[in-house]
């Protein structure tokens, strides 16, 4: 299908690369089906994807692998919440968090308190707020990407 | 807002598969039970709307250029 996306113009998707939020993202239950888009060739070494809404262009989140930001982030995911699924294995599990950009960019922050869930084999997906509130909705990382950019 | 007064221990059940109780009141405060198929996700409201505006924040992406630049440093 073609799809209208809010940085790369008409791309066009196979109906294998669509991502299905049953719930949509929180506070946008309207869009449920997204794709993730890799942006390797604006200079940023692929490290922000695009979780790009098939429904509205303008609905474009900025998603990174927590993994690149923090160790040993455990998200908690009821499996239930995937629950079309019939055979959920952690394995197939893709996590992913939202990250924010503001003006002022040493604000840059991820969202660790509500995480994307991301079933790679049936490409169904949730965004789960996690009970724990020990995980900063907003995570300060310009500290952690500056200086890699420094060493390299 | 449909509006039902409940005592301890009574319960309303919505959508033949959600159950709600009221477990205990404490002055100003009550513990509320809630049953529901493990599908339905269920917040404390403040915290929903937090995220709800985290992810508005994320869509506005104002500082995506001063970003770019930040990790086009790296190639």
């Amino acid at each position: 299908m073609k799809a209208q996306t809010r940085l790369f113009g008409e791309i066009d998707i196979g109906e294998d690369k669509i991502i299905t939020f049953k719930d949509g993202m929180i506070g946008l239950p309207e869009y449920k089906r997204y794709t993730l888009i890799y942006d390797l060739d604006k200079k940023d070494t692929g490290m922000i994807k695009w979780l790009q809404s098939l429904d509205d262009k303008d609905v474009a989140f900025p998603v990174i692998d927590p993994s690149l930001v923090i160790k040993g982030y455990e998200p908690f995911l009821d499996l239930d919440i995937l629950s079309d699924d019939e055979d959920v294995k952690a394995d197939n599990i893709i996590v992913l968090v939202t990250l924010t950009a503001p003006k002022d960019i040493t604000k840059l922050s991820v969202n660790l308190r509500a995480p994307i869930f991301i079933n790679s084999s049936t490409l169904n997906a949730a965004q789960c707020i996690q009970n724990d509130n020990s995980f900063p909705i907003k995570y300060y990382i310009y500290d952690i990407i500056k200086p890699e950019s420094k060493t390299e | 807002m449909l509006a039902l007064t409940r005592k301890k221990n009574e319960s309303i059940i919505i959508n033949n598969n959600i159950e709600i109780t009221v477990l205990e009141i404490k002055g100003d405060q009550i513990k509320i039970g809630i049953k529901a198929p493990r599908d339905i996700p269920v917040y404390r409201k403040e915290v929903y709307l937090q995220i709800q505006a985290s992810n508005k924040d994320s869509l506005e992406q104002e500082g995506l250029d001063d970003l770019r630049n930040l990790l086009g440093l790296k190639g």
